[in-house]
């Protein structure tokens, strides 16, 4: 097996590169799109121009669309930082006798497809008279991102023992002090990273923007469907190119963060 | 100093999960700067009474009396003691001097007595340098020792251990005890200490209390506790002990007992208390009995005589050990300081084990 191992690395090495590419390289390929000097969307793209974009900016449509998504967005990931890391804290130091059942309800949402959920959610917004606000979409965005905050915060708070904060109360702190001294600062990379990722996945929400929001709060990938189904052109694939770089830079201040935390053990405070 | 100390005193503390007794009622009264240890196997109520104190247990009932203040409902931020944790429990988001600081900032103290009281205490613990570093830079005795520091920095009169040497290894473990004697004498507060080394809980303290199924078996000095134990579970715990169960037991003369085992053996022991009653045994520590030949002359002071067999030798550091087989097949430990001029026994060798009536203890079972 030993005499074996020259040749099985670069054998597991190819195999790795190879599921890789087929992981990414579907995403990668809006980006030669979206420099094409063709009229519609083909592949391979033929010519070069940066008029895709050029139009993308131009249309006011795109940018009242990034707006909304924003706006969606940003409350979704507040709402879902609180809520989420608050069902943490119940189930991971809590004594709940339900504890894990609560931590399985908590987590539903991810596996369920959102059509279902928007479809249970509809009736609701209607009655309420919300339906088409950015509200009810916040409020949608937020069932899905309370998960996400909930499996990073509690990976946090299993990385340290609760004595830190038993600790702290024999030392004087009240529970809000013990809260904000001690639990905040050792779990603040986990909500942070929950918190990108429950705005990253109300950004690139669809099903749900669908139902909940109408002409004027429109999210971009709600504007991007409606533009696939009618027009095809290379803007979608502009419009998609800068999302995906979006995306990036939101994944890459996400792992930043984790890495930062589980090196220094939480150190987010001077 | 010692009068800095606070008293504790339990009444009737109780904890109970629905039917499951985690500590049956129990009462214990520790002086003002007394050095007090808990010890029991796991399970024996150890933790749950040192839990009980520091405010993270609720009790079912009882009282618990700081300083003659009973502090039941007194949240543990309020108890205004120390506790040092198996885990050292620092903050590693806080450098070493704001770990120490921590409960002197919450009791709002200007930052000029801060820096003047976290600096004194790190001198106390011998870590004057290390204030900037953070706790994961720190080697685990070192940790333990900022713990301490921040347990004391607010002269608490109080202060409790849980297993805190309970993670350090063997050499660094009786260092760090040395230390913690030294930070009692210092500082004079009462330290209620948890561990389940019983050496450790000699070295250490003043009295100690054996645990066990949540109540406490016996309470009393490490001396006290070894010389005297009242029942066969203390015996056993603290250091070693060969136990006979008895069969019978006849006076003999005015002053002495004549015992016989359940397998037979005859034992002669010093009268002690009148109130024993039930199943008894007999225990004679490792190093009470004397080893001899087989038909060797009797010893003067030796009234209880074991013949018995060799089964194995083992030399440890100063110390051997003969593991006999009795005649009436019950294993029985010798404990010998090993020396020159003492006759060596051999694995197989037929010898008889003394012991004077004064070390063979008639003892409770239960």
């Amino acid at each position: 097996m030993l005499r074996l191992l020259p040749l099985v690395r670069p054998v597991i090495a190819a195999f790795v590169g190879v599921v890789l590419i087929y992981l990414v390289l579907p995403t990668f390929v809006v980006l030669p799109l979206s420099f094409s000097a063709q009229e519609y969307l083909s592949f391979p793209p033929q010519g070069f121009s940066i008029k895709w974009y050029q139009r993308l900016a131009a249309n006011p449509t795109w940018l009242d669309a990034t707006l909304n998504s924003l706006m969606i967005g940003i409350p979704t990931a507040l709402l879902s930082m609180v809520l989420g890391t608050l069902g943490a804290l119940a189930v991971v130091r809590g004594s709940l006798v339900r504890a894990s059942l609560l931590s399985a309800l908590l987590v539903a949402p991810m596996m369920l497809p959102h059509v279902i959920l928007a479809i249970g959610l509809y009736p609701v917004m209607l009655e309420l008279g919300l339906l088409r606000s950015h509200s009810a979409a916040i409020l949608a965005h937020t069932v899905i991102g309370i998960p996400l905050v909930f499996l990073t915060v509690t990976a946090s708070l299993r990385s340290y023992s609760g004595s830190l904060e038993r600790a702290a109360m024999t030392l004087g702190a009240n529970l809000w002090q013990t809260f904000w001294k001690v639990t905040l600062p050792m779990i603040l990379p986990g909500v942070m990273v929950g918190g990108i990722l429950a705005f990253a996945s109300s950004f690139d929400e669809l099903m749900l923007s669908l139902f909940m929001t109408g002409a004027t709060t429109r999210t971009l990938p709600r504007l991007m469907w409606e533009q696939m189904s009618d027009f095809l052109t290379p803007v979608i694939a502009a419009a998609a190119s800068l999302v995906f770089a979006f995306s990036l830079v939101m994944l890459g201040m996400a792992a930043l963060l984790q890495k930062r935390s589980s090196t220094a053990g939480g150190g987010a405070h001077g | 100093m010692a009068s800095r100390g606070a008293s504790v005193a339990l009444k009737g503390l109780t904890k109970r999960y629905g039917t499951v007794v985690a500590l049956a009622p129990t009462d214990l009264v520790v002086e003002p700067g007394e050095f007090f240890s808990l010890i029991g196997p796991s399970g024996s109520g150890k933790s749950t009474l040192l839990g009980s104190v520091a405010g993270f247990l609720p009790p079912t009932a009882g009282r618990i009396e700081l300083d003659g203040k009973d502090v039941v409902s007194v949240p543990p931020y309020q108890r205004n003691l120390g506790m040092v944790f198996q885990s050292y429990s620092l903050f590693p988001h806080m450098s070493v001097f704001e770990n120490v600081a921590f409960p002197l900032r919450l009791r709002k103290v200007g930052s000029g007595e801060i820096k003047r009281r976290v600096e004194r205490m790190l001198e106390i613990v011998r870590l004057p340098q290390l204030g900037s570093r953070r706790p994961e830079q720190l080697s685990g005795g070192q940790q333990q020792r900022v713990a301490l520091a921040r347990a004391a920095v607010y002269d608490p009169r109080l202060l409790l251990m849980d297993e805190p040497l309970g993670a350090l290894d063997k050499n660094l473990r009786e260092e760090m005890q040395y230390e913690i004697r030294q930070f009692h004498r210092t500082l004079g507060a009462t330290i209620l200490y948890v561990t389940h080394d019983q050496d450790e809980a000699a070295t250490l303290s003043d009295r100690i209390a054996i645990m066990k199924d949540g109540r406490i078996a016996q309470v009393g000095g490490p001396r006290e506790l070894y010389e005297k134990p009242g029942n066969a579970f203390v015996a056993g715990f603290l250091g070693e002990a060969n136990l006979f169960d008895v069969a019978d037991v006849k006076a003999n003369g005015s002053d002495r007992v004549l015992i016989t085992t359940r397998d037979g053996l005859q034992l002669a022991s010093d009268r002690r208390d009148a109130s024993l009653a039930g199943s008894l045994v007999a225990c004679i520590r490792p190093e009470a009995l004397a080893i001899q030949q087989e038909g060797a002359a009797p010893q003067t002071q030796c009234r209880s005589y074991i013949p018995g067999r060799v089964q194995d030798v083992v030399y440890t550091a100063g110390t051997v050990r003969y593991h006999v087989t009795t005649v009436t097949g019950a294993r029985c430990l010798v404990k010998l300081t090993s020396q020159r001029h003492l006759p060596q026994f051999d694995v197989g060798q037929a010898v008889t084990l003394a012991c004077s009536s004064a070390d063979t203890l008639l003892i409770q079972k239960e």
